[in-house]
């Protein structure tokens, strides 16, 4: 059983402090929610925990062991908000590479990749190609998953297809999930942590939302 | 590990007919100028390659993130494209070398003394 720390992270844009006093751990077969307001540093935190962020400091660590670059020898993956599959190759080329051989009949039983398979990242639409490039992060080889708004671009009923497959995948690994889509976040999420004024903050129950100001009202 | 040829391949296409125009002017020069020109070719192969590199984070930075979850820094990903692209750039200076040195009228006029 793994467990990711990340610890005293301190970053600061143009003297201005985003992250400040900010520690989370996630164990794997755990779902960790991070929510935050736009700005508030939440997809910086997941690029310094990932690796390509600098942070003026940093600590983490898989079981005690410090991690310099989070993607090296596959340790953890991270879902970008933006597209990053490279166009011109087909995807179920690019899917072998990333997807973890043990979860390849899982993923290749997709109903996303079987309509797919054959095509480029040019010839599907964002949204499809949104879908893809979650489903790949989420059955690649990682032990830790970092998912930067994986409900955004995509329909509702797609979103809620994604949740149980997140749940099943989280039986192996750890994961942490960002988005805008609070309601989604709760659903899916063991722990749920706010970044707040640069801090984390370890919600326990969820009125604490409306209490630290993220939400004026719980309610969907 | 085992997927890092193909990785590899998928990098350098993009940046294949960049770097090309980069080595067949070199060689080029080097052919009409002749081998007191090479040192300075590797400075042009050179500038290629940063220019490659400059072009690549305007235009192809977010394709990056798909390396890194294969695994790979971008640093690693360059340094292995780059380091193939001068083996292939030696390799044509050394047929050019072998060439010119065989065919060369001068070699044949010394041949026949």
């Amino acid at each position: 059983m793994y467990t990711l720390k990340a610890d005293s992270i301190e970053l600061a844009f143009d003297g201005r402090k985003i992250l400040r006093d900010v520690h989370l751990s996630c164990k794997q077969g755990e779902v960790i929610g991070l929510l935050g307001r736009n700005g508030c540093g939440k997809s910086s935190l997941l690029k310094i925990i990932f690796g390509t962020l600098t942070a003026a400091h940093r600590y983490v660590s898989i079981n005690d062991q410090f991690i310099h670059k989070g993607y090296h020898d596959n340790r953890i993956a991270y879902l970008p908000q933006h597209n990053y599959l490279p166009t011109g190759i087909r995807l179920d080329k690019l899917a072998k590479i990333l997807v973890d051989p043990f979860s390849w009949d899982d993923f290749a039983e997709l109903p996303i990749y079987q309509q797919n398979a054959n095509k480029t990242a040019g010839q599907v639409s964002g949204g499809e190609l949104r879908q893809l490039e979650t489903m790949m992060i989420i059955h690649s080889r990682a032990d830790f998953i970092l998912l930067d708004e994986p409900f955004t671009h995509i329909s509702p009923i797609q979103a809620d297809a994604f949740k149980p497959i997140i749940r099943a995948c989280a039986k192996r690994k750890g994961i942490i999930v960002t988005d805008h889509q609070y309601y989604n976040i709760l659903e899916v999420s063991d722990k749920v942590i706010l970044l707040n004024n640069g801090c984390t903050k370890h919600i326990i129950d969820n009125e604490e939302l409306v209490t630290y100001g993220y939400l004026s009202s719980i309610n969907r | 590990m085992s997927h890092i040829r193909t990785l590899l391949k998928y990098f350098y296409k993009p940046i294949l007919p960049w770097n090309l125009g980069f080595t067949l002017t070199a060689i080029f020069f080097i052919g009409t100028y002749g081998a007191r020109v090479t040192g300075f070719m590797f400075f042009w192969k050179f500038i290629g390659y940063a220019s490659t590199i400059f072009l690549q984070s305007y235009t192809a930075k977010n394709v990056y993130m798909y390396y890194r979850n294969a695994g790979y820094s971008i640093k690693r990903m360059y340094i292995y494209a780059f380091a193939i692209d001068m083996a292939i750039f030696i390799i044509m200076l050394i047929v050019l070398f072998t060439a010119s040195h065989l065919f060369a009228p001068h070699h044949v006029h010394t041949k026949g003394r």
